[in-house]
């Protein structure tokens, strides 16, 4: 039997949908592509209720999300103390800590130990600061095979495609393009069941993991107390227990102070994430498996990743950081929900992302500016920082991701985000200062001012509404630009009531 | 760049931070770190009816004998001839390896060979063959450390006689649960634990939380089972023990 699908993101035909090289084009892309939002709005509406239904038993979500954010601030404000204690108690148990300032530093320690430990394949699990820092592509050059265990990380790879989502990357996909992708790469017969379509992977995944030498992966949070990580990606332990070597890399900010505190996190993350009490796996490590156990990595390697991070928070966006990517803001943002996460950059994106990628080094993937001019260094160098109460002046971002400058001005501002964030992270408040410190900064054109002085001026009044409506159609500023409705809602109102 | 420059540049970084502006963090509220006082029979109900809502299953043995019996039952219901186990001494029911021995079911803790990561060929293709040869065993037999009520997680600790493989390799995972080992919450069991820091490094060196059987959703979010680990976890709780 063949399921025969329409060409479009979330049910291609191959090659892949081939990403426009800016903002504009992938978000009108997206729009047009009734498939892929119907895709969206039927996967985040499962989501949304999968996490209500997830805290319909727990402690009230408020109260949680007080303690979670308290935490991870606390852990943000400490941040030198606990990594350093962290690399202390790591050491201690045998564990190598490499501190990467940014993702080449990473990828060269990585390739380094793979080279001299003469592995050809590495089996790499779902983690965001893992994709973070290119590795596949490096290990790719370097012509060490990469086995990637999670389902959909795996769909992603065959298909060529980008990740659209931090907890579900091919939430883009349906079941009808899976099996239409595995029966042309992996040449098994087509099926609309899911379980056999995972299967597939399984069965795929089994052997070369069980021959693969070194495994890489991310971690969920690292105790600094302890020196324990804890890795929560589900799809990595098989290859934690049987590969030999094992690399973790960690955002500088995936620091928590106490061993107790994961047993908020975990079962938070799980429940935003999906509506479970807890992860379905989760693997303290302590350290790399003594010589009489069985299995468990020998070796054990810490990366601890800097990448720009320390920028974020020396510029006064580490709120950003306290994210424990459980992709719940995703999931109801009204903006994510129709354009999807391909649009908002080429590894993916949503609403909080929005936030840290137009702050974070640039990508690896060429984006182009669009529209927006990219603006001098050394004019987003002199720009004076937004103004901020209650704390020690912060220094301007010297904003290097121009390319992503229109990201902040993606949302509604309708708050959203903010209240189902298990760490309460106001990702508006952030999203107005960076449009702030991205204008300061250059960011915008000389259109794109004039076009927002006269939007101000015409939504200052009523009267210079329809004014700014005819002068922008007219002067074909925007062409689209929407017919305005011919009576203002007041109006309609009185008239309705009979006032 | 070797790792001691990137610590210092990294900590340099983070030195120029600007002090955050002085804030009143809530304390962490009761409602998390509460510690539910509550009888043994309540905690085992609260812990299967928990772990039912993770798709996992259970039993009730009233006696190690009992114990016994209800897995060897069960193993010889599914026609099972091989078990990957953790050893003999490290189950909380005695004579359990024996008993299946007697069945016919042969039960085989993993040693893969490998002493260090030296990794010759010739010791990575050992290695292999010996991992391919027990990937096709159906069952794994372990105890647990811990279970936690609230979430109908188990913990299991890793170690000598007490491989990973075994609750990672087979499509289904059986557990020996001493009843006196469910604790309300993992507040509760991290409270109890030892501190890692005072423990030896070989003592303790990973431990595994399962809450149910191995669960993904990467397919239009549907959940499926038995992708990444077992696809069943049936957990035998013993009691009188």
């Amino acid at each position: 039997m063949r399921f025969d699908v329409t060409c479009s993101p979330s049910s291609p035909e191959f090659p892949i949908y081939a990403m426009p090289p800016n903002f504009y084009r992938r978000v009108a892309d997206a729009l047009a592509d009734d498939a892929l939002r119907a895709t969206l709005t039927r996967s985040t509406g499962l989501l949304r209720q999968q996490q209500a239904a997830g805290f319909a038993d727990s402690a009230p979500f408020e109260e949680l999300q007080a303690a979670a954010r308290a935490l991870r601030q606390d852990a943000l404000d400490r941040l030198p103390a606990l990594l350093v204690q962290l690399e202390a108690q790591a050491r201690a148990r045998g564990v190598e800590v490499f501190w990467a300032p940014d993702a080449a530093a990473a990828r060269r320690y990585i390739l380094a130990l793979a080279e001299a430990r003469r592995v050809r394949q590495v089996v790499r699990s779902h983690a965001a600061a893992v994709e973070e820092i290119g590795l596949d592509a490096a290990l790719a050059d370097a012509h060490i095979n990469v086995i990637l265990t999670q389902v959909g990380d795996y769909i992603l790879h065959l298909a060529g495609d980008t990740p659209s989502h931090p907890v579900h990357p091919a939430l883009h996909w349906r079941k009808e393009a899976v099996t239409q992708l595995f029966e042309q790469h992996l040449d098994v017969p087509q099926t609309l069941d899911i379980q056999s379509l995972a299967n597939v992977v399984r069965f795929k995944l089994r052997r070369p993991t069980l021959e693969a030498a070194l495994s890489v992966g991310g971690v969920a949070l690292a105790v600094a107390e302890t020196g324990t990580l804890a890795l929560a990606s589900g799809d990595d332990r098989l290859a934690v227990a049987s590969t030999p070597i094992h690399v973790a890399v960690m955002g500088i900010e995936q620091v928590t102070a106490a061993l107790e505190d994961l047993a908020l996190f975990l079962p938070l993350y799980a429940r935003s994430a999906g509506g479970q009490s807890m992860p379905d796996h989760v693997l303290l490590l302590e350290g790399p498996a003594p010589a009489d156990a069985a299995d468990g990595p020998r070796e054990l390697h810490l990366v601890i990743l800097d990448n720009g991070r320390s920028d974020l928070l020396r510029w006064g966006y580490g709120e950003a950081l306290t994210c424990i990517h459980c992709g719940a803001c995703h999931n109801v943002c009204p903006v994510y929900r129709e354009i999807g996460g391909q649009a908002y950059s080429p590894r993916g994106g949503g609403p909080i992302d929005s936030v840290t990628l137009p702050l974070l080094p640039s990508l690896p993937v060429q984006e182009t500016a669009g529209r927006w001019p990219t603006a001098a260094r050394d004019r987003r160098q002199d720009a004076q920082p937004a103004a901020q109460t209650g704390a020690e002046p912060r220094p301007a971002p010297a904003l290097r991701g121009a390319p992503l400058a229109p990201l902040p001005h993606a949302s509604t501002l309708c708050g959203a985000c903010s209240a189902v964030c298990p760490v309460g992270i106001d990702i508006p408040r952030l999203l107005i200062r960076l449009r702030g410190d991205l204008a300061a900064a250059g960011e915008l054109g000389k259109r794109e001012r004039m076009l927002r002085r006269l939007y101000r001026w015409g939504t200052q009044d009523a009267a210079n509404l329809p004014r700014l409506h005819r002068l922008l159609r007219s002067a074909r500023l925007l062409p689209d630009w929407p017919q305005p409705a011919s009576q203002t809602f007041h109006a309609r109102w009185r008239e309705r009531r009979g006032l | 760049m070797k790792s001691l420059e990137g610590r210092e540049a990294i900590l340099a970084r983070l030195a120029a931070v600007p002090a955050a502006a002085p804030t009143a963090w809530p304390a962490r509220p009761e409602a998390v770190a509460a510690v539910p006082d509550e009888e043994p029979d309540a905690l085992i109900e609260r812990f299967v009816h928990a772990l039912a809502r993770a798709q996992g299953t259970w039993q009730i043995a009233a006696s190690p004998v009992i114990a016994r019996l209800t897995l060897a039952t069960r193993l010889q219901e599914g026609g099972v001839k091989q078990v990957l186990s953790w050893a003999a001494s490290e189950l909380p029911v005695d004579g359990v390896l024996e008993a299946l021995e007697v069945l016919g079911i042969e039960a085989i803790t993993p040693a893969p060979p490998l002493s260090d990561t030296r990794l010759r060929p010739q010791d990575l293709e050992v290695r292999r063959r010996y991992l391919l040869g027990i990937e096709g065993i159906p069952v794994g037999l372990t105890g647990a450390d811990a279970a936690f009520a609230a979430t109908g997680t188990l913990a299991l600790r890793h170690g000598p006689g007490r491989p990973l493989l075994v609750n990672q390799l087979p499509r289904r995972h059986i557990v020996l649960l001493a009843a006196d080992q469910i604790y309300p919450t993992m507040e509760c069991w991290l409270a109890q634990r030892p501190a890692a820091a005072s423990q030896p490094h070989s003592t303790a060196p990973s431990t595994t939380l399962l809450t149910g059987p191995s669960r993904s959703a990467d397919i239009e979010v549907a959940p499926v089972f038995g992708v990444h680990g077992p696809g069943k976890l049936h957990v035998i709780v013993v009691q009188g023990r």
